[in-house]
């Protein structure tokens, strides 16, 4: 059903660029018999589209014919009582019979099945899916109908192959993707975005820390900025044959996105209106236990304040192993501020609290605002949108908004039309949530330490009037300033309202170009695509926290551009048509950053500017980044009859971030598409209706980022006057070579029964060689990494897709779509030197090793008797083993989802399953949380009161120095332990605790939807849908903590560092067509 | 013709479309030569960071010699140690030497040396001696710490020396035996002071040099100091090379006063501060505690050494609850540790608390007991050593003669627990001479009494309970997980020459 939609996009599209030019074939049949007419006529769509290039034959005359022109047109001699066939691409065919002289206007109706689906490729050329010999797959806009802040993320089960681990959300966090799996070890593995032809940067603004899970907030990477109600479809091209042809960014894969354009032909102006609100709530909270209070042992202090005494809490301590929650009558941290009288003194009992930490939470709320105005005549078109989006997110004090116009035009004339398009985004945050270990995030300052019977209502007054925070976990009882110091934890309030991040990104991007068609099969293009962005953070520490006052100002301007020329000829003779394109692009690439930030502590509270410390510091990042790729490139397409196509391509890239002797690199690619349901032989089949195999190879080339080559030093901070310089911590190579990937892929693609059943199936094949790899060396070699041009990656996997389309009539419809992707990953060769590379070390071991699959997380395992039990210490808890030990791969075994589509008269109704099997996650939350004894299960099965006798034997364990070790004299483990020592064993003993399995089913999306269709008012149709997202976790085989989480788009996966969990939302959107 | 054309034209387009490229991958922001005395300021600042870290030191050794004892998350004290204070203790070192190294790379190169000396740096040969002594001074932190490290020599081309290896590369090292770091280190230290002792009157790197201004003079005794040391330390080892350095060591000249010692004065400007500064003031926490173990002694408690020392007031401030000095008893568990209010222990004193406090590599007094010990523990030596670390903390005249006198005779107990006073800040010798000489011989073992007496109202008995090793102090600390992943078998070819990776596993330099 959101074919139409594509098709009419793809129309326009081709008549605004031109890329397709006809040759017109008709042969003047001579009159023999009878009365010749020459018959003219417009050909459009339901739309009133102008269709151009479709094919009118006699019918019965295969010699004779014609092709309408740019604007839908034609003109053919016939004879009377001959029949007029028209058949194009994506249509059903249309006869007429050949009555009179008169015009004959016809109105074709578009083909519902996808066979003829016109996908747009590389270069931005649109071309038959048939003919393409490698795998594409197509998702409307629609499919972007719960326009989450961060549209890729809507992405999620809808392509096979395509991976999304989401951050959630509303605030636009992390969003990364992979197509076919992990092909750069340290490098970037996402694909490249084009939005209209412009290639859109997706910098990852995190840092590394963040990157890694162990502090910061997630500001996510910039391909947010897209605009959900901007998008017209998504094309995935999933691998490198696909994408050969855009460079070096493409290894890969590419995700073209095309933008909606005016839309019908008419000459009035179109208006669509769309406004939509989304609830959001956090959910899948790790659960805290109930039972005992906090502090740190299970009995109270006491103490004597004038002259009465009290039981007061162990305020300092942030773990929750303190007295049972049993009603006794305590001080709490509110009643020790003379300023509060009621509360002063005043012992409340020590329960667990009526609004425990889901209150801080709030219901996130985010409404969008869509206007669009498009106009269209047959010579030009133009359209204007304007997007206001208004998000109040899930904690305190955070909120984000955006302002998006998207303005596209065109004019075309017989020799020169001319195009553009230009967006302008506006992206604002405040109170951006943190991840990891930061003072400032509510995960930490809740789930992982922090008291469970700390009542946030009360926690919400968190500033006394002289601008001190009140804090829970302050230093002791006393009424002193001393001792109302926050201890550990700020109060999360008073790190939302007062320590809290604001962003702020300007953006605009877009093209401008024109076209050249000198003679009618030939074309030249030449345009300029931008994208320029202004980013500026101010992050702040506010004077009186926990951690020292900090203020820091981080800006990054960017700018890309890219000169492209491409000439494109289109010829057919009879059976053979042929399609060559030759292009020149220029990239140049400007990225300026400023880092910088008060150091020492601010010095007057409530003021935010580098000017209040007594010096700052700069930090190393800061500076200019520049970069230029020039490329040429070429390809030719063959085609013979419907059935046999070939494509080659072949690009040369220069790079300038790779030595001047070495910066050039040549890449091709080979597919080929055989339709072998035009044979002969599968004519008559009723079975099956159509069917193709394809083939393809490429090879893409990369290059690195800038100036990885010469040895350079960096700057310190000045000591005592003295300038300080060191060398970096990373070795340079002023050898590298560019990267290579390599991939073969076949396919199949069936349609059975008349289109009832579809099947498309893709085996791939891809090694990288040479990869660019930042290798983590023994830090003795003086540099603490490499980089080098090293290692072989192989990936792969099978990808299906199965749509089966049982109800096909004029009031039900139902569509059921499988996606399945299964992708194996193995680091064949790393270096000569090492086996094994290390991604992250932070919070957990995370490798990739030679013979395994990337992303290995290592750490210390349990201890195992040869009886398979595992071996407990003197202590009675769990033996670690002396070495690291593999624990799990995170990446997936496969992935799967189904996804219906039922539609009753103007009823539609959707829902999305989506999963992951298997593969590994390390979590940090856990980790802390079981140490503290805030977790559920630390007070589970009365574990607290009678301790517990851990499954397991005793014995003798020697260790060998290979990392083997030998079991002996075993016996059955009797020693029972208390709760905390068995809890803390998980925080300090076998890290195998702290490592889960990363299955889920999850009912991703559920939509139902309505349209009015209003034929005699001002407004034509009404659409409302309703819409939920994450709204149910069907399955997971973690039980403490959701699996499904990022910490950033970066490589470092499966490592868990305090995030908040994807959130439930709904929501419902109102769409205007007048 | 027509194909040499489109090749000419392709040749064209080839040479103009690589020439948009260049030149423009030239980092504008580092630059590519730097002058050595920027690199020194830099290796010597980061060599006493990371030997004075706050997770090296203050969460390590200082725990370990039990002169400080955690207030809160204690499990450091009971020896609980997180591998990544192994990772960024070894890394910060090793990147150390590797600036170290460069400036002696950029004394030996024809190409840059002459450069090297301008400004006032010095010549090449005492710009090359002076990154000796800091690379010896670097490995001993290093080997002591964990055992047999990959190991670099300026002198020696032994192939078991595998660190810094960069030309041809080496990206995983070997590493060398304890016995042959030692036996090198001395070598070093030895060649160093002798190239500068000829060039005395010079200075190098000028003010750049942060421990002594560029005095080659000063650098010689700190050599030749630092070779009674490690001398020894290996005396039971090899007699032979103990009196052959010793001797040399002594007739070259070492420290003769406080006015010699090695100290690193930190900045009062952030980010230069001190680390404990950093470690408290900036971090705002009250971790560290003075130990109950060390404030006893210091208050004449303990029956070893019954005399007040007034060096007290120095090293810890009284507990602010009662005004008086509060040792905390040392590595109760967390829930015990509770019950000991920050307000009621005496922390850190405010000399040694400074943002601009030095951090001492070597002194005087160390000096002087290193002699007492090798005149078979003489009492003069000895006297001298406690009066220059008296003097050093600035102790009143009068109050050092007061304690001078009521000084118990030179013993090797009374020495070596002088030496242990002395020490305090200097984490990583103390645990060390600790290791070697099993002084000072109160430290607290497991089942041992920690704390015994009234808490809210109930009578309590802690005991000392560590949660990793065999009871004692620990031997080292774990290798880096990191060399686990990247140097996999050297590492493990290193635990079978060695032991386990455990803490207490015994270093060869200290086995008995």
């Amino acid at each position: 059903m959101f074919e139409l939609n594509y098709k009419k996009v793809m129309l326009n599209f081709r008549k605004l660029k031109l890329l397709l030019l006809f040759t017109v074939l008709t042969l003047f049949v001579s009159a023999q018999t009878g009365d010749i007419y020459t018959i003219k006529g417009h050909v459009t769509d339901a739309g009133g589209t102008d269709l151009p290039g479709v094919t009118i034959q006699v019918k019965g005359n295969a010699q004779s014919g014609t092709l309408t022109d740019i604007d839908g047109h034609y003109s053919i001699s016939v004879k009377k009582n001959e029949i007029l066939i028209f058949s194009y691409l994506g249509f059903e065919t249309h006869q007429v019979e050949v009555l009179s002289n008169k015009p004959i206007d016809v109105v074709l109706k578009e083909n519902s099945t996808e066979l003829d689906e016109v996908v747009v490729t590389s270069l931005n050329i649109p071309r038959e899916k048939k003919a393409l010999g490698y795998a594409v797959q197509a998702v409307s806009g629609k499919a972007l109908e719960t326009r989450p802040t961060n549209a890729l993320s809507a992405l999620s089960g809808k392509i096979s192959g395509l991976q999304v681990i989401s951050s959630g959300g509303n605030m636009g966090g992390s969003s990364r993707v992979t197509l076919r799996g992990i092909n750069s070890i340290t490098g970037n593995n996402q694909p490249l975005y084009i939005i209209d032809g412009v290639p859109l940067d997706n910098t990852d603004m995190n840092t590394s820390s963040t990157i890694n899970g162990s502090a910061g907030k997630d500001v996510g990477s910039t391909i947010q900025d897209i605009n959900p109600d901007d998008i017209a479809d998504i094309n995935v091209l999933k691998g490198p044959s696909a994408a050969a042809l855009y460079g070096t960014r493409a290894a890969n894969g590419v995700i073209l996105i095309t933008t909606k354009k005016g839309s019908s032909n008419t000459d009035r102006l179109d208006i669509q209106v769309n406004t939509g609100i989304e609830l959001e709530n956090v959910v899948r909270l790790p659960k805290r236990q109930k039972l005992y209070g906090g502090g740190y042992s299970t009995s109270f202090q006491k103490v004597t304040i004038d002259g009465k005494e009290y039981n007061v809490v162990d305020y300092a301590a942030d773990e929750s192993w303190g007295p049972k929650l049993d009603g006794t009558p305590v001080l709490h941290w509110y009643n020790l501020d003379p300023e509060y009288a009621n509360d002063y003194l005043n012992p409340e009992p020590w329960v667990y609290p009526k609004n425990d930490v889901t209150d801080f939470f709030r219901t996130g709320v985010s409404n969008t605002n869509n206007i669009a105005f498009s106009k269209n005549s047959s010579s030009s078109a133009f359209r204007v949108s304007f997007t206001n989006k208004n998000v109040k997110g899930t904690v305190p004090n955070s909120s984000l908004s955006r302002n998006a116009v998207n303005i596209s035009g065109s004019t075309k004339g017989d020799l020169v039309s001319f195009f553009g398009n230009v967006n302008y985004i506006n992206n604002k945050s405040t109170g951006r949530p943190w991840t990891g270990a930061s003072n400032r995030n509510i995960i930490l300052e809740a789930y992982q330490w922090g008291q469970v019977q700390v009542d946030y209502k009360r926690l919400s007054e968190y500033k006394r009037a002289d601008g001190t925070p009140r804090a829970w976990n302050r230093t002791s009882w006393e009424n002193t300033t001393a001792a109302e110091k926050t201890k550990y934890i700020d109060n999360p309030y008073w790190s939302a309202y007062e320590s809290y991040l604001k962003e702020n990104r300007d953006r605009l991007y877009g093209n401008i170009g024109l076209v050249i068609t000198p003679t009618k099969w030939l074309s030249l293009t030449g345009r300029i695509n931008g994208d320029v962005y202004q980013y500026n953070s101010q992050d702040r520490i506010a004077y009186y926290s926990r951690s020292q006052s900090m203020y820091q100002e981080y800006s990054q301007k960017f700018d890309e551009f890219n000169y492209e020329f491409l000439a494109t000829s289109n010829n057919r003779w009879g059976d053979h048509s042929l399609i060559a394109n030759l292009g020149a692009n220029y990239m140049r690439r400007n990225r300026r950053v400023s880092d910088i930030q008060t150091s020492g502590g601010l010095m007057i509270p409530a003021y935010y500017s580098l000017n209040n410390a007594s010096s700052v510091i700069i930090n190393p990042s800061t500076g200019l980044y520049k970069k230029a790729i020039s490329s040429v490139y070429g390809s030719v397409s063959y085609g013979w009859k419907s059935m046999l196509y070939l494509d080659g391509t072949i690009r040369n890239d220069w790079s300038s971030t790779l030595p001047t002797d070495n910066n050039s690199f040549l890449y091709p690619s080979l597919t080929s598409s055989f339709v072998f349901t035009e044979l002969p032989a599968f004519k008559d089949q009723n079975w099956l209706s159509f069917g193709k195999v394809r083939l393809g190879w490429a090879e893409v080339g990369n290059d690195t980022d800038p100036y990885q080559l010469y040895k350079t030093y960096e700057a310190l901070n000045a000591f005592e006057g003295n300038i300080s310089y060191t060398l970096s911590d990373k070795l340079n190579n002023p050898n590298l070579k560019p990267e290579i990937t390599s991939s073969w892929e076949a396919g199949l693609q069936l349609q059975l029964f008349n289109n009832l059943i579809g099947l498309d199936v893709t085996y791939y094949n891809n090694n990288s060689r040479n990869q660019i790899i930042q290798l983590p060396t023994s830090d003795a070699f003086g540099y603490s990494y490499k980089l080098i041009n090293a290692g072989k990656i192989n990936n792969k996997g099978i990808e299906a897709t199965l749509t089966v389309n049982p109800i096909r009539q004029k009031d039900w419809d139902w569509t059921a779509i499988a996606n399945f992707s299964k992708n194996s990953n193995k680091i064949i060769k790393l270096s000569d030197a090492v086996n094994t590379l290390q991604l992250s070390n932070t919070l957990v071991s995370l490798v990739a090793q030679e013979g395994e699959s990337y992303g290995q997380i290592k750490g210390y395992d349990f201890v195992y008797a040869p009886d398979g039990k595992k071996v407990v210490n003197s202590d009675g808890v769990y033996m670690r083993t002396d070495q690291f030990a593999s624990l799990g791969s995170v990446l997936p075994d496969f992935l799967w989802s189904f996804q219906n589509q039922l539609r009753y008269k103007d009823f539609t109704f959707g829902f999305l399953i989506d999963s992951r099997v298997g593969g590994k996650f390390f979590s940090q939350t856990y980790k802390v949380g079981m140490y503290s004894g805030i977790l559920e299960s630390t007070a589970a099965n009365n574990i607290r009161e009678d301790g517990i006798v851990l499954d397991g034997v005793t014995g003798n364990v020697v260790f060998n120095a290979d990392g083997t070790y030998t079991v002996s004299n075993t016996a059955t483990n009797d020693k029972r332990v208390t709760a905390q020592a068995w809890a803390q064993n998980q925080y300090n003993g076998p890290t195998a605790y702290t490592v889960f399995d990363a299955t889920f089913i999850k009912l991703r999306e559920l939509t139902l939807g309505y349209t009015f269709n209003l034929p005699k008012w001002k407004v034509k149709s009404i659409n409302v849908t309703a819409y939920a997202r994450n709204l149910w976790n069907i399955y997971t085989k973690s039980k403490d903590i959701d699996p499904e989480l990022t910490n950033s788009s970066g490589n470092v996966q499966g490592i868990e560092g305090g995030n908040l969990p994807t959130p439930v939302t709904y929501g419902i959107n109102l769409g205007f067509k007048f | 013709m027509k194909i040499n054309k489109l090749y000419i034209l392709g040749l064209f387009a080839s040479v103009l479309l690589s020439s948009c490229v260049d030149d423009i991958n030239e980092d504008p922001n580092r630059p590519t030569s730097v002058p050595t005395t920027s690199l020194i300021t830099s290796a010597e600042k980061l060599l006493i960071d990371n030997l004075r870290s706050e997770q090296a030191s203050l969460r390590g050794s200082m725990l370990f010699v039990q002169y400080f004892s955690q207030n809160t998350y204690t499990t450091q004290s009971r020896y609980d140690i997180p591998f990544s204070y192994s990772d960024d203790y070894w890394k910060g070192l090793y990147k150390t030497l590797n600036n170290l190294e460069e400036v002696v790379k950029l004394n030996t190169d024809p190409l840059t040396k002459d450069v090297a000396t301008a400004n006032g740096a010095g010549r090449n040969a005492t710009q090359i001696a002076i990154s000796r002594i800091l690379k010896s001074y670097a490995f001993y932190a290093l080997t002591d710490v964990f055992g047999n490290i990959p190991y670099q020599s300026y002198g020696n081309k032994d192939e078991d020396f595998q660190a810094l290896q960069q030309n041809p590369e080496n990206i995983t090292p070997k590493y060398a035996s304890q016995e042959k770091i030692y036996a090198d280190i001395l070598n070093e230290l030895k060649a160093a002071g002798d190239t500068l002792i000829k060039y005395q009157s010079e200075t190098t790197f000028g003010k750049a040099d942060i421990i002594y201004a560029g005095s080659n003079q000063k650098w010689v005794k700190f050599a030749n100091s630092l070779r009674l040391r490690f001398s020894t330390r290996i005396k039971d080892k090899n007699q032979a090379l103990y009196q052959e350095h010793f001797q040399d060591a002594l007739s070259k000249g070492v420290f003769t006063s406080n006015a010699d010692n090695a100290a690193f004065k930190y900045s009062a400007t952030s980010p230069n501060e001190a680390p404990l500064y950093r470690a408290t003031v900036t971090a705002n926490r009250k971790d560290f505690a003075i130990s109950n173990i060390f404030v006893d002694l210091l208050q004449g408690k303990n029956a070893i050494l019954p005399v007040s020392d007034p060096r007290l007031p120095i090293y810890a401030l009284p507990a602010t609850a009662t005004n008086t000095y509060v040792g905390l008893p040392y590595g109760l568990a967390n829930d015990q540790a509770g019950k000991f209010a920050a307000t009621g222990v005496s922390l850190p004193g405010a000399v040694i608390n400074a943002a601009n406090y030095a951090e001492v590599l070597m002194e005087y007094a160390e000096v002087k007991f290193l002699v007492s010990e090798y005149n078979s523990w003489s009492q003069a030596d000895y006297a001298s050593g406690v009066r220059a670390s008296l003097e050093k903390w600035g102790v009143s005249a009068d109050n050092v003669n007061t304690y001078l006198e009521s000084l118990p005779a030179a013993s090797k107990e009374n020495v070596l627990t002088q030496k242990y006073i002395a020490l305090y800040m200097q984490g990583l010798e103390s645990w060390s001479e600790y290791r070697r000489t099993g002084y000072p011989s109160f430290l607290v073992k497991e089942g041992d009494v920690v704390f015994q007496g009234t808490i809210d109202g109930a009578g309590v008995t802690y005991r000392f309970d560590p949660l990793f090793g065999d009871g004692g102090v620990p031997g080292r600390l774990y290798y880096p997980t990191k060399e686990q992943n990247v140097n996999k078998a050297n590492y493990q070819e290193a635990l079978s020459a060695q032991g386990n990776d455990k803490i207490e596993t015994k270093l060869w330099v200290f086995k008995k």
